[in-house]
């Protein structure tokens, strides 16, 4: 008995320090946010979750952000061994590694550069600067080396390498100061950033750098737009075209303005290169409602056929094809939903944000997951749910074909959170929370009045569910052990363990006892 | 997520988008009854509404909303509100009045309520419940936002200081957001909130209960109405509500025994002059004060239309018609020579409810006139047109074209080259003859020419109280209490 819990122990071991990653934002380039090689974790003992460990960083928070999305590598071969790493992020230009096994920072470092000229607004939540953009991390080179891709809040790219800390190159200027970049992706040698809102003077507009290019220029296609604001920065597909949404704006095609839609585009000798677009047909509409397109999409596989999805504050969700986005006219989706949400066409608070996630079941049936914020439409029906959804949900629906068609068919709504945010799924378990960010940005009394500091006082603290991915039943809940809110923050998961960092700069790690 | 910022760059976008759903002209804005202080009627460019494409003009929603059955005005003409950031998002938002002294805040996107707010009677005289066709009784004034324009009048203590002077305390009344303002039957003055319908301040009277008020106009802080006739009594006069000191002030200036002026209400020139028509005088009185500047007799009695102030060439022109009746011409400087003769006199006709005004891209300027009764070709009424014109050193107004045949036209309103004329259904003194209907027309506003009609899709006759253009839509409604809103269509 005490050999084979050994021989079990050390498979455990094994299976964790050779086991799975997560090394970019949303799990990886298509933002699925579908851990594919969790063995630990199932629906039969999530129930059992407990904080493993927390830690507070040494952190401050700008405006309302503090930690992104922790990245994980389930091995690096550090000099006191090999470890599995969390990398996290703080805003105010921190890194630490977290030797995740014990809960202990395995190295930190703070990226100076001196105060940019140019800020956002004192209290404005859009424009915090410092560094919002989650790195990415990329694969081991020839000599084992991990290397974290991250970008500065002065703009400049960092090479450092996930063992130790140190530069491995010089940096590169990728971007304005306080540009507010989101997450990084990476297609090969190619990294990818979206920036939104203006902030600093920053355009907003598609970027990318091939960390290969000796002269590391910096591609870019602007789609004059309100910002490209998807939480997870662009996905991309197999063809390496990447696709990020617009936010708001006009679509106009003889100048060349693709607002509120969905932009693709390559690296293509040296150039970054525009080769598709969607564009709903009420997009006026969802201009003059403020309704963005602001959902990073997810790209996944169906029966051998790439698809997309990609949703707005709107509240639907449109099934694309990559190959033609829209098709001819760019403005017909293979399918497009119902409202799921947002009845009341609010422009804050409502509607889908952040991004979605897409697995695959042991069946073949494919999966897209999609968090609301608010109320639920009352038109929207769906065979299974919880109880009201007033704060938030999150929604299945399955990839379906009907009489040759594709379609999105609603699965199951998840009970209500208080805004849902985009899901992680993992060997038969989806993980969300609500983050409980107070996002309120226009009052009764004073009108419009986005204001961080009225938005922290009044937002409360996150919730971290784990749900039957089959069926949306709630498996886990953290209930009030989550003392902070998250704003535009990120599940990531790998090797047993789901990690959510908050706004007091806590990073929490759910886990199972003994494993 | 939308901030100010973000609002910035929307305003912006939005702004320089040609394609896009508002009007650029007023921002989407139409604040008051005319639509600006001069109550010209005219929109100015309408990006969703092009002359080609009109015909394609829909019913886009109808919504029925709780009024009086009585009186010829039981819903009002709309205010817009373009684009309102409330706390329940973006908003397009049609304020309608009813006389039931209820203020609607409609969505103009989805034709769905957005608030509601009752005016309640509050007051120690006792709410007149009868009616008379000149004294229908319950909220008779359209509601006014704070309009552009006009200097501002002279105050004394209490006034604004300039900038960097010494902080004076901001009356309620006027501090904050931009609110709707609605003077309710008992003569009480509401700033109501626009995201909500509340009072955002205990209401105030400010004129005497039971009058019959006409359309608000605010300019600077100043409200302006004229109430008339004497109604419940009180007196026939023009009003002057400052809302800037601690609390609003009124001020009146009385009509002459018997002088009456109409439902239209003041308007406003360059330089702040109230211009007021009543059946016999067209007044002019200082801003704020009300104090008699000058006065121009009508040949023509019992007029009820408002006069225009409109630009041309560098000279500020008024225009006003009896109900007699004839179109005048007159030189704001001078209000006539001996204060009876004007500029231009047009030859009779029977002009009811107020003129409108545009201007083409070549610079002609149009005054648009409805004519109740036989006119040219038309023999119950119609739209007539004529231009202003310099012949042989004297301004005149030249007859271009007369609409099609209509029954009893409201004052039109006038977008991109399109009039948008309604005709009311036949009526008799301000009483409908059963079964009649109203009918929405599109015109070209150069030649005349009918580009649409509503045919039978309006189940009713018109509430004689006026129309709204804004954005792509024609607002009015009927005398069975129901709103409509007539536009062109935009996918959701």
């Amino acid at each position: 008995m005490r050999t084979l819990t050994a021989l079990c122990a050390i498979g455990v071991c094994c299976a964790v320090i050779s086991g799975a990653d997560w090394p970019t934002d949303g799990g990886n380039p298509q933002r699925t946010n579908w851990q594919r090689d969790e063995t630990i974790l199932r629906p039969d003992n999530v129930g059992n979750l407990k904080i493993l460990w927390k830690l507070k960083f040494d952190n401050a928070p700008r405006q309302m952000h503090a930690l992104l999305p922790p990245l994980i590598i389930g091995q690096v071969r550090t000099p006191s061994g090999p470890k599995q790493i969390a990398l996290e992020t703080g805003v105010s230009d921190n890194l630490f590694a977290i030797d995740v096994d014990k809960g202990e920072v395995v190295w930190k470092k703070h990226l100076e550069y001196p105060p940019p000229a140019r800020n956002g607004g004192a209290t404005d939540p859009l424009c915090p600067g410092g560094l919002t953009a989650t790195p990415v991390i990329g694969p081991a080179d020839a000599t084992g080396v991990r290397t974290a891709y991250v970008l500065a809040g002065n703009g400049q790219l960092h090479f450092i390498d996930l063992a130790t800390g140190d530069e491995t190159a010089s940096p590169v200027q990728f971007g304005w100061p306080n540009g507010k970049s989101y997450a990084l992706n990476m297609w090969g040698s190619v990294i990818f950033t979206t920036t939104s809102q203006g902030c600093a003077g920053n355009p907003n507009q598609m970027w990318a750098i091939d960390v290969n290019d000796s002269l590391k220029k910096v591609m870019t296609f602007n789609p004059k737009s309100g910002g490209l604001w998807g939480r997870t920065g662009a996905a991309i597909d197999s063809n390496g075209i990447a696709w990020a949404p617009t936010g708001d704006g006009t679509y106009d095609l003889p100048t060349q303005r693709y607002g509120n839609g969905l932009i693709g585009a390559k690296v293509e000798g040296n150039e970054l290169k525009f080769k598709d677009y969607y564009i709903p047909s009420n997009w006026a509409f969802l201009l003059k409602k403020d309704l963005d397109m602001q959902v990073t999409p997810a790209i996944f596989d169906y029966k051998g056929r790439e698809l997309m999805v990609v949703g707005s504050k709107e509240c639907r969700v449109y099934l694309l094809d990559p190959k033609s986005a829209g098709g001819a006219d760019h403005q017909t989706p293979l399918y497009r939903t119902q409202q799921l949400c947002n009845e009341e066409l609010n422009f804050a608070g409502t509607g889908i944000w952040g991004g979605m996630a897409s697995w695959e079941d042991s069946k073949g049936v494919r999966w897209v997951l999609v968090p609301f914020w608010g109320p639920s439409h009352s038109e929207f029906k769906v065979p299974v749910s919880y109880g009201p959804v007033k704060r938030g949900a999150v929604v299945a629906l399955k990839v379906e074909t009907l009489n040759g068609k594709l379609q999105l068919t609603p699965a199951w709504m998840s009970q209500d959170m208080d805004h849902a945010e985009p899901p992680v799924v993992a060997n038969g378990v989806v993980y969300a929370y609500g983050s409980g960010e107070d996002t309120t940005q226009s009052y009764a009394d004073r009108g419009l009045n986005d204001s961080s500091p009225l938005r922290i006082k009044a937002s409360t603290h996150a919730t971290l569910f784990a749900l039957d991915a089959e069926t949306g039943k709630t498996l886990f809940s953290s209930g009030d052990q989550i003392t902070s809110f998250v704003h535009f923050g990120g599940l990531s998961i790998a090797n047993g363990r789901v990690y959510l960092g908050t706004f007091d700069s806590t990073l929490y790690s759910f886990g199972l006892s003994g494993k | 997520m939308i901030p100010m910022r973000k609002a910035f760059v929307l305003a912006a976008l939005l702004s320089v988008c040609a394609a896009l759903a508002l009007a650029q002209s007023r921002g989407g804005n139409w604040p008051t009854y005319g639509g600006d202080a001069q109550r010209s009627g005219w929109e100015g460019p309408d990006t969703r509404i092009v002359k080609e494409t009109v015909k394609d003009l829909q019913l886009l929603f109808k919504v029925k909303l709780e009024s009086q059955t009585k009186g010829a005005r039981p819903l009002m003409p709309p205010l817009i509100m373009g684009r309102l950031i409330s706390y329940r998002g973006f908003k397009e938002l049609a304020f309608v009045g009813s006389n039931a002294d209820i203020v609607y805040a409609i969505d103009a996107d989805l034709g769905t309520i957005f608030w509601q707010k009752h005016l309640e009677y509050s007051t120690r005289e006792p709410q007149v419940t009868a009616s008379t066709p000149d004294c229908p009784g319950g909220m008779s004034a359209i509601p006014t936002m704070s309009v552009p324009g006009g200097a501002a009048p002279a105050r004394g203590a209490g006034a604004p200081p300039a900038r960097g002077g010494p902080a004076v305390p901001v009356s309620p009344f006027i501090a904050g957001t931009a609110s709707v303002y609605a003077i309710s039957s008992d003569g009480r003055i509401h700033r109501l909130n626009v995201s909500t319908g509340d009072d955002v301040v205990q209401p105030v009277q400010v004129l005497p209960a039971n009058s019959k008020t006409s359309n608000l106009m605010m300019v600077n802080n100043v409200i302006y109405a004229v109430t008339s006739p004497a109604c419940n009594l009180t007196q026939n006069a023009v009003w002057a509500v400052d809302l800037t000191g601690d609390a609003p002030k009124a001020t009146s200036y009385a009509l002459n025994a018997g002088e009456v002026a109409g439902s239209a209400g003041p308007v406003i020139g360059n330089d702040g002059t109230v211009y007021v028509q009543t059946s016999g005088r067209l007044l002019a009185l200082s801003a704020g004060n009300l104090a008699l500047k000058g006065y121009f007799m009508l040949a023509d009695s019992s007029s009820d239309a408002a006069p225009l102030v409109f630009q041309f060439k560098n000279r500020e022109l008024i225009a006003t018609a009896g109900k007699g009746g004839r179109i005048y011409l007159l030189d704001s400087t001078s209000l006539g020579t001996n204060h009876e003769t004007p500029l231009y006199q047009t030859m009779p006709m029977s002009v009811s409810g107020g003129l409108s005004t545009w201007q083409d891209a070549d610079g002609t300027r149009w005054i648009l006139a409805p004519v109740w009764g036989r006119n040219g070709t038309a023999p119950n009424g119609s739209i007539a047109a004529f231009k202003v014109e310099e012949q042989a050193q004297k301004t005149v107004l030249t007859p271009a074209w007369v609409s099609r045949d209509m029954n009893s036209p409201l004052p039109p309103v006038i977008a991109s080259g399109v009039v948008f004329a309604l005709s009311a259904g036949e009526f008799t003194r301000d009483r409908p003859k059963s079964g009649t209907r109203a009918t929405l027309y599109a015109l070209d506003a150069a030649s005349g020419k009918e580009l649409y009609s509503s045919r039978n899709l309006i189940g009713a006759p018109a509430s004689l109280a006026g129309m709204t253009v804004s954005s792509g839509r024609v607002y009015f409604s009927t005398l069975d209490g129901t709103f409509y809103a007539f536009g062109m269509y935009m996918e959701h």
